[in-house]
């Protein structure tokens, strides 16, 4: 008999990494979409690239903790470069046109990682200090999970203070609001979306760096991640924080216990609730407070 | 009209068995994708999700063509029912909403068709699918060969486009096409949205349903990738290279698609790649796809 | 007579701001009423509140002697009640006689049909005529003029022949002779249609409106007759300016 208490922690334990990493991942595309008003589909790749950064970095013998930034500064110029070409075009333009461009560029990511790293599945070489398990009950459980978590509140409370508690967040809140208004003030609307794309990129790439700990990362991983990411906006609503934070913790914990309640058909379960949320909820946990018309 | 008969007939008579199997697929895909085109083109419904209705069909004609026989006016029904019911289901739960969370609730409940298709081995077949279907027949002759599937798609193709082009025609095309200019304009004026995007939806799920029931048939296998959400995409795609706003260019952009995918991957591993670059080159240089570029350079 | 049309104490919060409060008055079928006020009177959420894209915090709307108040936006317009919007409100990729015929097959109760029904073009084609517009009829509106857009706009809620029109600034970006002519067009073909028309050009709004309602910061402050609104010493106050005044 199987320590049930232990059990349970040790699943919960599971659920809130998961959350951790589907909020900062959700974050690098919430803020796109929410400041912006960007759909990039092309985030998974993000992620992904994050995740072989991470793993090559590891492999390398480098200091390991190094990996994490390496991962985000990658990500990032990966995501000034597009900002630069082709995006930047794209920002004013319909929903629509933005799916298709970057669900394209998405495709192209895709298959370019694959000839360049091929298809099998790689897995990082932790350092010492995060393999292992630790004992919760009779429960084992892995210490690069807790790390996921600490890593996740951390960053999570960090990029709240600087998108809602700085005057740089303030700015990026205003040019969202009215542009032209920000522009007459003498900032460049255009420099600041350069940077929210950069941050957004990121943002991805680090969590793609942590994930792999947990996901590992395969060709293919890309578009999991993109859908897990949207589906953890949608979910929480677009345009705030706590939205994104309860997003990821609804999504986490319902794809998590879904597995251990309903080992096959633990999508369909997870997905059934999650449209059934969505039908009650249709603007997300957290709705916008919007005025209509 | 005459002469895409003309054209198809000296096709038929002329084209190897590959070559007609391989168009006989361009045209089901060709039907799914102007199904599509209703949606998005038409109606600014941007559904990732267009997989399930097709896709779910051709399970449903290959479940029942196991049980009772590939009989062609058995599968239309069996595949048009299901792509009916499958996009009532989804037209009730998406419809009401923004277009944001229209694209994620489509690809959700997608995915859900395809976690069925995945696990639901009695019937499905899970991850191997269905293979050895019956012939498909109509009343005593049998329509096996690759000619006959091929003489079965051009008529449907035709059929569906000609339904296609008289429903955007109709008053019900017209306020389609309103309630994506002016949503809150057709409100203003009695419309609801909800009648309008719905019936687009009925008639989008008949057709790419009456496609899916055929495509076991032209392939000799039904999968779960079929219902994967890689397929709804790759429909757009085809949409986009075609030209959305243009009911032919769905065939144009179904037969570069499986074009590329046919006969450049027997030469590169890369053919992905090129999709990608084809799909990305044609969004930022001829965004209304090949028909548009077709159309502006004819005028 | 009885009113078409009957507000009672309609009030509105947006937060901590009342947009409206206690606003009531009512409109005789086929009159014209003006509806005028500074920015930030309420106007547009007044007109919102009664065509249902907005719900009131307080008070009820009666059209028809029947309470609407809980009736959705389209059924609205299905009893009778159209409107237009402060900014033209088109299809910019259909032809002038498409958008209005859009409107003509609605109100015939064709709009949704595949098959048969009228297809409301001759209609259609006949209130453009009406409105000098024949020789536009099958322009799309992406490419007609601020003002040619501005009349279809107009022409498009009064296809639906309603017995009630709310007109939210339609002569907005026009010229006082375009919108002379606007005017005119509706006044002539309106025919039992009853108008509630807000505009920033009070003189248009007094020379058309039988009646006039002033409304200041969310609260009606007079009604009345053109004559009588005109000489109102505190209408001129809040809205026309102080007498001797700019």
């Amino acid at each position: 008999m199987p320590d049930a208490l232990g059990y349970g922690a040790v699943q919960t334990l599971n659920a809130l990494s998961f959350s951790a990493l589907l909020l900062l991942n959700g974050l690098g595309l919430s803020v796109v979409l929410s400041l912006m008003n960007f759909v990039n589909l092309a985030h998974g790749s993000f992620f992904l690239l994050g995740s072989y950064v991470a793993i090559f970095w590891l492999g390398s013998g480098a200091p390991w903790w190094l990996a994490f930034p390496a991962a985000f500064l990658a990500a990032g110029l990966a995501g000034l470069l597009l900002d630069r070409f082709p995006f930047r075009r794209f920002y004013a333009r319909p929903h629509l046109m933005q799916v298709l461009l970057t669900y394209g560029l998405s495709l192209i990511f895709a298959d370019l990682m694959r000839w360049g790293i091929g298809a099998q599945i790689l897995t990082p070489e932790l350092p010492d200090m995060l393999k292992g398990v630790v004992f919760i009950g009779d429960m084992p459980f892995p210490i690069f999970r807790l790390f996921l978590i600490g890593a996740g509140t951390v960053l999570g409370l960090a990029l709240w203070l600087l998108l809602d508690r700085t005057i740089w967040g303030a700015v990026l809140r205003a040019a969202v609001t009215d542009r032209g208004i920000v522009e007459t003030l003498g900032i460049d609307t255009r420099r600041v979306f350069t940077v929210v794309l950069v941050l957004s990129a990121g943002l991805g790439g680090l969590s793609g760096a942590l994930g792999a700990g947990m996901l590992a990362a395969y060709p293919g991983l890309d578009e999991e991640v993109l859908l897990l990411a949207l589906v953890t906006v949608v979910v929480g609503g677009l345009g705030s924080f706590g939205g994104s934070v309860a997003g990821a913790l609804v999504v986490g914990f319902t794809l998590t216990f879904s597995k251990v309640w309903l080992p096959e058909f633990a999508n369909l379960a997870a997905f059934g609730a999650l449209v059934l949320l969505l039908l009650v909820r249709p603007a997300g946990i957290v709705a916008p407070a919007l005025r209509r018309l | 009209m005459i002469r895409v008969i003309a054209a198809a007939a000296v096709v038929a008579l002329f084209a190897d068995d590959y070559l007609l199997r391989f168009l006989a697929e361009i045209l089901l895909f060709g039907v799914a994708v102007m199904s599509l085109d209703i949606l998005i083109g038409f109606g600014g419904l941007m559904s990732l999700g267009h997989a399930a209705l097709f896709g779910g069909a051709a399970y449903a004609a290959a479940i029942v063509a196991r049980q009772w026989g590939g009989d062609l006016v058995l599968m239309l029904g069996t595949g048009m029912a299901t792509g009916l019911v499958l996009a009532a289901v989804m037209g009730v739960v998406v419809l009401r909403s923004g277009q944001l969370f229209l694209l994620i609730m489509t690809l959700l409940l997608a995915q859900m068709l395809w976690e069925v298709a995945f696990h639901w081995r009695d019937v499905t077949g899970g991850a191997d699918g269905l293979r050895g279907l019956p012939a498909l027949s109509l009343g005593p002759w049998a329509l096996s060969g690759a000619r006959a599937l091929f003489l079965v798609a051009v008529p449907l193709a035709v059929v569906a486009f000609l339904v296609a082009r008289s429903f955007i025609a109709a008053p019900i095309g017209r306020a389609l096409v309103g309630t994506r200019e002016e949503p809150i304009r057709m409100t203003a004026l009695g419309y609801s949205l909800f009648a309008v995007r719905f019936r687009a939806m009925m008639v989008a799920g008949a057709m790419a349903g009456a496609a899916g029931a055929l495509l076991p048939f032209v392939n000799q296998y039904v999968g779960p990738q079929s219902v994967h959400w890689t397929l709804s995409a790759t429909l757009v795609i085809m949409l986009v290279i075609g030209g959305i706003g243009s009911l032919w260019g769905g065939f144009i952009g179904s037969a570069v698609y499986l074009g590329i995918q046919t006969y450049l991957s027997a030469y590169t591993d890369r053919w992905q790649l090129l999709v990608g670059l084809v799909f990305v080159l044609t969004v930022l240089l001829l965004p209304n796809g090949v028909a548009g570029g077709v159309r502006r350079w004819r005028s | 007579m009885t009113p078409i049309l009957a507000l009672n104490g309609i009030t509105k919060r947006f937060g901590a701001f009342t947009a409206l409060d206690d606003v009531g008055f009512t409109i005789r079928p086929g009159e014209a009423v003006g509806l005028i006020g500074p920015n930030g009177a309420g106007k547009t959420t007044l007109f919102n509140i009664i065509t249902g894209f907005l719900r009131a915090d307080a008070g009820s709307v009666r059209f028809a002697d029947r309470t609407i108040d809980t009736v959705a936006p389209a059924r609205r317009v299905a009893l009778g009640l159209a409107r237009t919007f402060q900014t033209a409100m088109v299809f910019p990729g259909l032809t002038a006689r498409e958008n209005i015929a859009m409107a003509v097959r609605r109100r015939a109760g064709d709009g949704l049909r595949w098959f048969g029904g009228a297809s409301g073009t001759d209609a259609a084609s006949r209130l453009l005529d009406d409105a000098g517009l024949a020789h536009r009829a099958d322009t799309l509106l992406r490419d007609m003029s601020h003002g040619e857009r501005r009349i279809v706009d107009a022409l498009m809620p009064l296809a639906l022949s309603p017995r009630v029109l709310l007109l939210d600034e339609p002569t907005a970006g026009l010229t006082r002779a375009e919108g002379e002519r606007l005017l005119d067009i509706l006044r002539r073909q309106h025919a039992g249609t009853a108008l509630l028309l807000v505009a920033h050009d009070v003189d248009i709004v007094l020379g058309h409106c039988d009646r006039v309602v002033v409304m200041e910061l969310g609260r009606v402050i007079r009604i009345g007759t053109p004559a009588e609104v005109r000489d109102d010493a505190e209408v001129r106050r809040a809205y026309l300016g102080s007498p001797g005044g700019c």
